[in-house]
């Protein structure tokens, strides 16, 4: 494959503002009844009604959803395998319903930024633009869909596609775009078929989008065409159509969470926790329930008992935290994050599709601190719990530290992370579950004497680690850090505090970089404009090291306050008695 | 092609029937259902927003609606227009069979314009089959033919030299080649910054697209990914470790199809990676031997592992022994090849690089520092951009790293050494007027429209440099750009 690095240096990610929640409350009754089935849908804003195919379930829409009305996905998996590579993979088929407004979609073109940023000044003397004429601001717009093709164009991920037909009908006294389309190079899941339907309304187009697997659509065609000859128009009531693309304007923002004094960020964030909630209970399907427990408020499709179990580690992992880590942040509230449990991994996956900024990591700047996750049949066993309580932990320390959270060196960012992630309930209580091929693999290290020496590990920056063998070190880290968290460490008078005391240090040495900066001492140059080639070539090196420079000073100035009393003697007991641990 | 130009020039010298205007240029975009009007050497577009004159070198074709009066202009033409005759291609026919064969023609071109153009979707595509490659396309063929006969080129050159062929049990390479970047991503399902792949399992399926602006990155590309598939054809079940499989494809990815000649030359500066190396090297970064190549997955393979690869081959002493190390990888019995899934064997970075050390014999670290030296003399006195191609993306690098002067002075030398890319100015000119140059900035837009008069954009970027100069003209142009090109005020999206 052959890539432009400029290409991808020069990728912006359309971030919508940095948004987010909570409440306290619970803010929805839970519902009764099982999964919908063949029930009819009806839009009162857009002013249409659709049935969806029979034994289809509805999938909730994400709160801060500007384009997508309405989702189903088919209960049944169906399979689709290769025929010379042999592998074989699943589907469910899908519908979605999108609304494009003309409003929006037709608004003219948002002008680029004008006055001083945009469009140029008057000359100077010379002759030339006097220098307000720069486009000197780069301005991160959300530019919304044009039409059902460039939405797909922008959004759709299952591959490549192309347009196979195209119709112009009438349905019902409506004008209707029918379109076929193929998924057919670098099918996830194997090839697709399309159909689509898009209903021109005389103010929006409504897209009734419904995706199947390729050799599947003879079998679902007569399903397909009853729910699109199910669309009807019905009157509008309520609120009118939408006028903007944006969903995010008015939703609190982490920046704005992170204004002012402790007691200020406290209100913020609680107050952002109730707006999200209430939005976020408005969009679930009736099938879904809402409930507090504790710190966690969860939306779950499973049964109750599941989403007890995985709110209750949930819960259990946050007090890990607050007791383990309370030096990190003592006086920062962390919002009580949104735990949203999909049936399974196809609902959780259909669900983050399309999603503003992608997969589920991106919790953390959207509209909500909402971590989707699903049942899983190895119950808190599962890959799937470990995941979500690493998330917790990314939340839980952006909230109380977001500066620290990411100054973390990387054995530390990614041994302790891993630590969360094998903490499972067992009872009514955590206990931690390592990572069994992981640990093999270090003991196998151990044993060949190529191990990393725990000094090294622990000095090393994000290009050494992340280098050729990053494998290694990664679960070499999550060895390190559990010995200090559960090992001989913890029982020895000199080490047992190592752990604590270094994230201290190194919180020390960030405010002190912190404090150099906002008095002017930080020792990053302010560059002058150049004058000369050779001049800007020198800034050009310097800007390429002083990231580099700056994570080693933070190294190495934590590593002297953490270590500096260490002796090679020291560091070699260590790394003895840590080896031996490694049973 | 020739054909395609001949009924141009007549066309353009002909007295034409009403129709429906129609545009077709060389780089295969189609301006219809615009009013338009032929003029010395080219045609007119009447936008709304103003004329756009296109220059007839950059015309494929055009059906032009026009007057089929004659105005005689001596005795012998007269009389011959009072019996009902007038001159049609050298002959003197009757009106009627003039308009007639007229008529014929420009049903003949309009259908095959059309034609053309329902290519342009995928599900249209065309099909078809050189000796070696199984080609689906949307570009127009004229333009393709060049790409096949270079491919084809190109497949003899490399069977030679590294003695392989096509497998009997394989069928031809299938070569998706689409009209366009847009067309590439929706259909090809790549990720927005690949730029061609080539898919080696279950079946081989190689995928690029060609870009109007820089036709010689289509090709480059182009033959960076055929090279993977020729590398497949060492060893079907082998994969190539990314060093040196992408080192290798980058330098046969820079060869050059001289279709006058029928030369392919192989191995020539892959300019655009020079310059990466050449900012690490400003930067202060110099890649070693055993860092680039126990790096299994490096964005450096493409740039310092090209340069070794471009050193080794180009030098006596070592080309032999490179080709011997890399050939070893899939077939030699002294390397220890490893499972990489799917039924292929791979190499592991450790065990490249001993048998690097092995075949290329260097037999202890004096002789890796050696030989490091040398690579990295090479890289720095050696290898350099020659022509107005590479100092256009030297010019582009600079000013995507915020070096403005060196871009300053790369677009001049880009300029001077006869640069004809509309884009080059239209960047150039951007630099200029963020350091409020604006007049050397709409110079330089003038010329970029000059070059590309039907480019939406540089519409669009003049008349923001011309706001506070003249509103009304700003504004103008930058109606004309949307006009042209609704996209024209997004060109910052993906640039």
């Amino acid at each position: 494959m052959r890539v432009s690095l400029a290409v991808i240096g020069l990728v912006l990610a359309v971030a919508p503002a940095l948004a987010t929640p909570v409440s306290p409350e619970p803010a929805r009754p839970v519902a009764a009844g099982g999964p919908v089935v063949d029930k009819l849908h009806k839009d009162t804003r857009f002013g249409y009604q659709l049935r969806a195919p029979k034994g289809w379930s509805q999938i909730p829409v994400k709160a801060d959803e500007a384009w997508l009305l309405a989702k189903w996905m088919s209960d049944k998996t169906y399979f689709w395998t290769e025929k010379k590579g042999g592998w074989t993979w699943e589907h469910r088929p899908e519908v979605m319903v999108l609304g494009f407004v003309h409003a929006i979609t037709q608004a003219p073109e948002e002008p680029e930024p004008d006055g001083k940023d945009g469009e140029d000044g008057e000359d100077g003397e010379d002759g030339e633009d006097g220098g307000d004429g720069k486009d000197a601001d780069v301005v991160i717009r959300e530019n919304p869909y044009r039409d059902y093709e460039d939405y797909l164009d922008r959004t759709y991920s299952g591959g490549g596609f192309y347009i196979s037909s195209r119709k112009e009908k009438k349905h019902k006294g409506v004008e209707v775009t029918q379109l076929e389309i193929k998924v057919e190079k670098l099918a996830t899941t194997g090839p697709k078929r399309i159909i689509t339907w898009i209903y021109h309304l005389e103010d929006a187009d409504v897209a009734v989008h419904i995706e199947v697997l390729e050799d599947k659509y003879s079998k679902l065609r007569s399903a397909i065409n009853s729910t699109l000859n199910s669309f009807k128009t019905i009157e509008r009531t309520g609120d009118g159509l939408p006028t903007s693309a944006s969903t995010s304007s008015d939703w609190i923002t982490i920046y704005e969470m992170e204004q002012g004094s402790p007691a200020e960020r406290r209100e913020k964030r609680m107050e952002a926790v109730r707006q999200y909630r209430e939005r976020v209970v408005e969009t679930l399907p009736d099938d879904w329930t809402a409930k507090e427990y504790d710190r966690v408020f969860v939306l779950s499709h499973v049964d109750a008992k599941y989403a007890k179990k995985l709110a209750t580690q949930a819960n259990l992992v946050l007090d890990w935290l607050d007791e383990n880590l309370h030096f990190v942040g003592p006086d920062e509230y962390v919002r009580s994050p949104t735990l949203r449990i999909c049936k399974d991994f196809d609902e959780a996956s259909s669900f983050s599709q399309g999603r503003r900024g992608g997969g589920s990591g991106w919790f953390l700047f959207s509209s909500g601190a909402e971590i989707v996750t699903h049942k899983d049949e190895d119950g808190m066993i599962s890959w799937e719990a470990g995941l979500l309580n690493g998330q917790l932990f990314d939340h839980w320390f952006d909230d109380r530290d977001r500066d620290l959270h990411w100054a973390l060196p990387n054995w530390l960012s990614h041994g302790l992370r891993e630590y969360v992630v094998n903490l499972r309930l067992k009872g009514r209580k955590l206990e931690f579950r390592p990572d069994y091929w992981d640990k093999d693999e270090v003991r196998e290290l151990v044993r060949e004497g190529r191990a990393t020496h725990p000094r090294e590990l622990m000095s090393m920056t994000s290009s050494q680690f992340n280098g050729s063998g990053s494998w290694d070190r990664n679960r070499e880290s999550a060895a390190l850090v559990h010995f200090f968290l559960s090992g001989a460490a913890k029982k020895n008078k000199r080490t047992k505090n190592t752990l604590p005391n270094f994230i201290r240090d190194l919180r020390g040495v960030i405010t002190s970089i912190e404090k150099e900066r906002e008095q002017g001492e930080d020792g990053e140059t302010v560059h002058e404009a150049p004058e000369t080639e050779e001049e800007e070539e020198a800034q050009f090196k310097a800007r390429r090291e002083a990231w580099k420079e700056k994570e080693k000073r933070i190294l190495d100035e934590t590593f002297q306050r953490s270590f500096g009393g260490w002796s090679d003697k020291d560091w070699d007991a260590f790394a003895k008695v840590y080896f031996a641990s490694i049973d | 092609m020739k054909r395609w130009l001949l009924a141009c020039a007549a066309l353009l010298g002909t007295p034409t029937l009403a129709q429906d205007d129609l545009l077709c240029l060389k780089d295969g975009r189609v301006f219809a259902d615009l009013s338009m009007e032929r003029t010395d050497g080219g045609v007119t577009i009447h936008f709304e927003n103003g004329d756009v004159a296109v220059p007839g070198g950059l015309i494929l074709d055009a059906l032009v609606a026009g007057s089929s009066s004659f105005e005689p202009t001596n005795d012998e033409e007269r009389e011959k227009l009072a019996k009902g005759f007038v001159p049609f291609d050298g002959k003197w026919v009757s009106q009627k069979r003039r308009d007639q064969l007229i008529a014929k023609r420009l049903k003949e071109r309009r259908e095959a314009i059309e034609e053309m153009q329902a290519h342009r979707e995928w599900r249209n595509r065309y099909r078809e089959e050189s000796k070696n490659f199984a080609f689906e396309f949307t570009v127009p063929k004229h333009i393709f033919d060049g790409y096949r006969e270079s491919m084809e080129a190109y497949f003899s050159i490399f069977a030679k030299d590294w003695k392989v062929k096509r497998p009997r049990d394989r069928p031809k390479l299938s070569v998706c080649f689409y009209g366009s970047r847009k067309e590439f991503h929706r259909t090809g399902g790549a990720g927005s910054y690949v730029l061609g792949y080539f898919k080696f399992h279950p079946e081989f399926d190689l995928n690029i697209y060609y870009d109007r602006l820089d036709p010689a990155e289509t090709e480059d590309v182009m033959f960076h990914e055929a090279n993977h598939y020729l590398q497949k054809l060492i060893d079907v079940d082998f994969s190539y470790p990314h060093w040196p499989g992408e080192a290798l494809a980058e330098y046969y990815g820079a060869s050059a199809w001289d279709p006058d000649s029928g030369k392919l030359t192989t191995g020539l500066i892959q300019e655009g990676r020079l310059i990466e190396i050449q900012n690490d090297i400003a930067g202060g970064k110099m890649l070693g031997l055993a860092e680039l190549i126990l790096d299994e997955r490096a964005y450096e393979h493409y740039t310092w592992g090209w340069s070794l690869v471009h050193f080794l081959m180009n030098d006596k002493r070592h080309a032999k022994k490179f080709q011997k190390f890399f050939v070893a990888l899939a077939k030699g019995k002294d390397v220890r090849r490893e499972d990489r899934g799917m039924g292929l064997k791979t190499v592991r970075g450790p065990e490249v690089w001993r048998a690097f050390r092995d075949y290329l014999g260097l037999r202890d670290d004096e002789d890796v520092v050696e030989l490091q030296q040398k690579w990295h003399a090479y890289v720095q006195d050696k290898l350099e951009l020659t022509s107005a191609r590479g100092l256009e993306k030297a010019a582009l690098s600079a000013l995507r790293t915020g070096r403005d002067l060196r871009a300053q002075r790369l677009f001049e030398e880009a300029i001077a050494a006869g640069s004809s890319s509309a884009l080059t100015y239209h960047k150039y000119a951007g630099l200029l007027r963020n350091k409020g140059k604006r007049e050397a900035a709409v110079a330089n837009w003038r010329r970029a429209i000059e070059l590309d008069p039907l480019a939406g954009s540089y519409y669009y970027a003049l008349g923001r440099a011309l706001a506070s100069k003249d509103k009304d003209e700003s504004a103008r142009l930058k109606a004309l750009g949307l006009e042209i090109d609704p996209e024209a005020a997004s060109e910052w999206w993906w640039d």
